[in-house]
C-alpha cells in the first residue's frame, strides 16, 4: 500500500461492535416465510435417504490435487498410445521352417530360346558393270544400307553380313528387269522376308519414289535413266 | 427448553422445535449475515438458508464438545455464509484495484468545512454498509479475521486461497473500509439537516 495511507481504525471496537450487534428481533413473518419455504422440505424425507454415503472429507490442498490429476491423465493417455502399437518384431519373420525335399516339388527346366531365323544363302551371280557414276553411287547405297539393316536387325535377329551383301547383290540383279526403277535391295528384301504373311506387296505403280538429290545435277549431264530409291 | 432436548426434537422434525430453535437464534444469526452480505436481501437469503442448513446439520452436534450450542450454531453459520458468498461467482471473482492516490482528507482552507472522522468510535450504521461496500473477496476476510479472531491460515483454508492473497485481500480490505468509512460519513453528515 501506498506511504500516504494511514490506518486510523479501532480494530477492537469493530470487533466488539460487531460481534455484539443483534441485527433485528424475531417475527413472526420471517418465520411463516421459512416455513413455507424450507420447513415443509425439511419434514418430507427424499426418497434417497435411505442411501446414505458417508461423508468423506479429504483435506488435501488443492496445489497437490491438480499436478496429481495431471500426472494420472497423462499416464492415462500415453498407456493407451503405447498399447496401440506394438513393439514386437514379427515372429513369423524368424520362425525356422524345415526343408524337406519332395519330389513332387520338382520341376523341369524349360529351356527358352529364341527362334533362330535361317537366312537362306543365295549364289552370288555376276553382276553387269555398272558405269562409274552408278557404280560408286551404288557401292554407297549398298553399304548404307548394310549399315542401316545392321541397326533394324539389332535387336530382332542376328543376320550375317555376308547373307546381306548376298541379298543386296541379287537385289541389285532384279532390278535390272524393272524398267526405268531401281530398289533398294537391301532394305526392301529384308523386310520382305521378314514380314512375307502379313505385309502385302504394293504395286509397283503405287509405290513412291524418291529421287536422290545427288543424281539431280547428273540429268543435265548425262542422258541415262534416274536412280529412284522406293520407299515402302 | 434445553439443548439437549431441543435438538433431538429438532433431529425428528418437530415444527415446534425448529420454531423454538428459530427464535432463539434468530438475532444472532441476523448480525451474521448483515456484516458477511452485500444489502439487506442478500441478508434475509443467507439468513433462511442457513437455518434449513443448521436443522440439516444439527444432527452432528456433540454435547460432549467444548463448543456450546450457541458456538456451535455460530460457527457453523459462519462456513454456511461464506459458502454462500462464494458460490456467487459472478460477485466474487470480480479483480479490485485499490490505487493509494487519495491524499489525506484534512484540508487547511479556511473556507472550506473540515470534517474530522472519529475513526475510533465509528457508528454502527456507517460501519455496516462500509463494510457491505467492499469486495467480497475482502469483506469475508476482514470479517473472519478481524472480527471472527481466525488466524490467517483457517482463514484462508475457508476462503481456499493462500495465505498470501489472504493477507493481500486483508490490506486493501482495511484501506478502502477506511476509505468508505470517510465517504459515508461525510455524506451522513451532509445529508443531515443543520
Amino acid at each position: 500500500m501506498s506511504s500516504l495511507f494511514n490506518y486510523e481504525l479501532d480494530e477492537n471496537n469493530i470487533r466488539s461492535t460487531l460481534q455484539n450487534a443483534r441485527y433485528s428481533a424475531f417475527s413472526e413473518a420471517s418465520w411463516n416465510e421459512f416455513e413455507d419455504n424450507f420447513s415443509k422440505k425439511l419434514s418430507k424425507p427424499s426418497k434417497a435417504t435411505f442411501i446414505k454415503f458417508p461423508d468423506i472429507q479429504l483435506n488435501i490442498n488443492r496445489n497437490v490435487i491438480l499436478p496429481v490429476a495431471f500426472i494420472l491423465a497423462l499416464v492415462g493417455v500415453s498407456a493407451i498410445m503405447l498399447s496401440l502399437i506394438d513393439f514386437k518384431p514379427g515372429a513369423e519373420k524368424n520362425v525356422e521352417r524345415k526343408l524337406e525335399p519332395n519330389a513332387d516339388n520338382f520341376k523341369l527346366k524349360v529351356s527358352v530360346s529364341t527362334p533362330v531365323i535361317e537366312v537362306k544363302k543365295k549364289e552370288v551371280q555376276n553382276l553387269k558393270p555398272v558405269e562409274t557414276s552408278r557404280k560408286a553411287d551404288s557401292v554407297l547405297v549398298g553399304n548404307s544400307v548394310a549399315v542401316i539393316v545392321n541397326t533394324l536387325t539389332s535387336n530382332t535377329h542376328v543376320v550375317n553380313m555376308s547373307d546381306v551383301n548376298s541379298v543386296s547383290q541379287t537385289t541389285i540383279k532384279n532390278t535390272e528387269s524393272i524398267n526405268q526403277s531401281i530398289a533398294t535391295p537391301t532394305i526392301q528384301n529384308v523386310y520382305y522376308r521378314q514380314r512375307r504373311k502379313k505385309v502385302e506387296k504394293v504395286p509397283e505403280t503405287q509405290m513412291e519414289t524418291i529421287k536422290a538429290p545427288a543424281l539431280i545435277k547428273e540429268e543435265t549431264e548425262t542422258t541415262e535413266p534416274e536412280l529412284e530409291i522406293k520407299i515402302d | 427448553m434445553p439443548d439437549l432436548e431441543l435438538i433431538s426434537a429438532c433431529i425428528k422434525n418437530d415444527e415446534n422445535a425448529h420454531k423454538v430453535f428459530y427464535e432463539r437464534f434468530f438475532s444472532l444469526v441476523s448480525g451474521i449475515s448483515i456484516r458477511y452480505s452485500k444489502n439487506k436481501i442478500q441478508a434475509h437469503e443467507i439468513m433462511q438458508n442457513g437455518f434449513a442448513h443448521l436443522f440439516t446439520e444439527i444432527s452432528k452436534f456433540k454435547h460432549g464438545n467444548k463448543l456450546s450450542l450457541e458456538d456451535w450454531v455460530k460457527e457453523e453459520f459462519i462456513k454456511f455464509a461464506v459458502e454462500y458468498i462464494r458460490s456467487i461467482r459472478s460477485e466474487y471473482y470480480v479483480a479490485s484495484t485499490v490505487r493509494a492516490t487519495d491524499l489525506s482528507a484534512k484540508t487547511f482552507d479556511l473556507f472550506v468545512d473540515n470534517v474530522l472522522i472519529d475513526f475510533k468510535n465509528v457508528d454502527f450504521d456507517i460501519l455496516i454498509l462500509s463494510l457491505q461496500q467492499l469486495v467480497p473477496s475482502q469483506r469475508l476476510i476482514f470479517n473472519l479475521h478481524v472480527v471472527e479472531e481466525y488466524d490467517m491460515k483457517k482463514a484462508a483454508d475457508l476462503l481456499e486461497a493462500s495465505e498470501q492473497t489472504a493477507k493481500a485481500n486483508l490490506e486493501k480490505a482495511r484501506y478502502n473500509l477506511q476509505k468508505n468509512i470517510d465517504k459515508n460519513s461525510k455524506t451522513l453528515k451532509d445529508e443531515q439537516p443543520v
